[in-house]
């Protein structure tokens, strides 16, 4: 589903941005660490925050990554989230290390970490 | 009644930071792509051809979320909402100026019925760890 361009682009330490829906229509969006996740991305939210209740209320998500050091290659990836809360924390605890290199600070048991997984519908983009 | 942009996210916007901007399709879906932005008038800008679908989907509903990453450390982002107003730009001033911004060279040529225009933010929400 990915070409090589695209899998490279979710691969590096790139800071794509998610884009929902909020209640009253208009569009939110939001940087996030990602990662490639075979066909799908996956990256993390917590319970409760505006992305993961757009998200609950409308499944369709818009996620555009660039390429820092050459931000002309591009894509948009256009499909549907599933958030889980099975795998949030360790997911957050691997994309701390892919972007940081160390391990995620502990958070207070409260904060729920979500998986969200996107399932691509649709690729644009310089890089499609 | 539009915000004013603090001193960082102006400094955001004046560097050479890709932008990425969501709009809402016909069916309320989101759409996001990248742009070069910029500052005039204290204003978030960018440039775009009349047959894009962002600017489609913005003269459908002005609605606008753009998020901005410090490409120089890019833990720094902030995420402006509001709403755009669309001009035209039959001179092709803005392209031609982020172009020099980002490039520091012209743009490439374009064809005469190629029309431009300038959206223009109106902040109302500001939100991000830059802000």
């Amino acid at each position: 589903m990915f070409n090589e361009a695209t899998k490279a682009l979710l691969d590096g330490t790139n800071y794509p941005v998610v884009a929902t829906t909020n209640a009253d229509g208009s569009p939110q969006s939001s940087v996030v660490w990602a990662k490639r996740d075979g066909d799908t991305v996956v990256f993390v939210t917590v319970q409760g925050r505006r992305k993961e209740r757009n998200i609950r209320r409308d499944p369709r998500v818009s996620l555009s990554v660039f390429d820092l050091g050459d931000p002309e290659n591009y894509v948009e990836i256009r499909g549907r989230a599933e958030v889980t809360v099975e795998g949030g924390r360790e997911l957050n605890d691997e994309l701390a290390r892919k972007y940081t290199g160390t391990v995620f600070p502990p958070e207070p048991a409260d904060v729920v970490r979500v998986l969200v997984r996107v399932v691509p519908e649709h690729i644009t983009g310089h890089s499609a | 009644m539009a915000l004013t942009l603090p001193d960082a996210v102006r400094a955001l916007i004046d560097g050479k930071n890709f932008a990425t901007v969501a709009t809402l399709d016909p069916d309320g879906g989101p759409q996001t792509s990248v742009v070069w932005v910029g500052l005039d008038d204290g204003e978030l800008v960018f440039s775009a051809t009349e047959d894009r679908r962002k600017v489609r989907n913005l003269r459908h509903d002005p609605r606008i979320s753009v998020s901005i990453t410090d490409a120089e450390n890019p833990y720094r982002h902030t995420q402006l909402r509001g709403r755009v107003t669309i001009t035209p730009d039959p001179g092709k001033t803005l392209p031609r100026a982020l172009s020099h911004k980002y490039l520091a060279q012209d743009p490439p040529p374009e064809g005469a019925d190629v029309r431009r225009v300038i959206v223009r933010l109106k902040t109302e929400k500001i939100a991000g760890n830059v802000k």
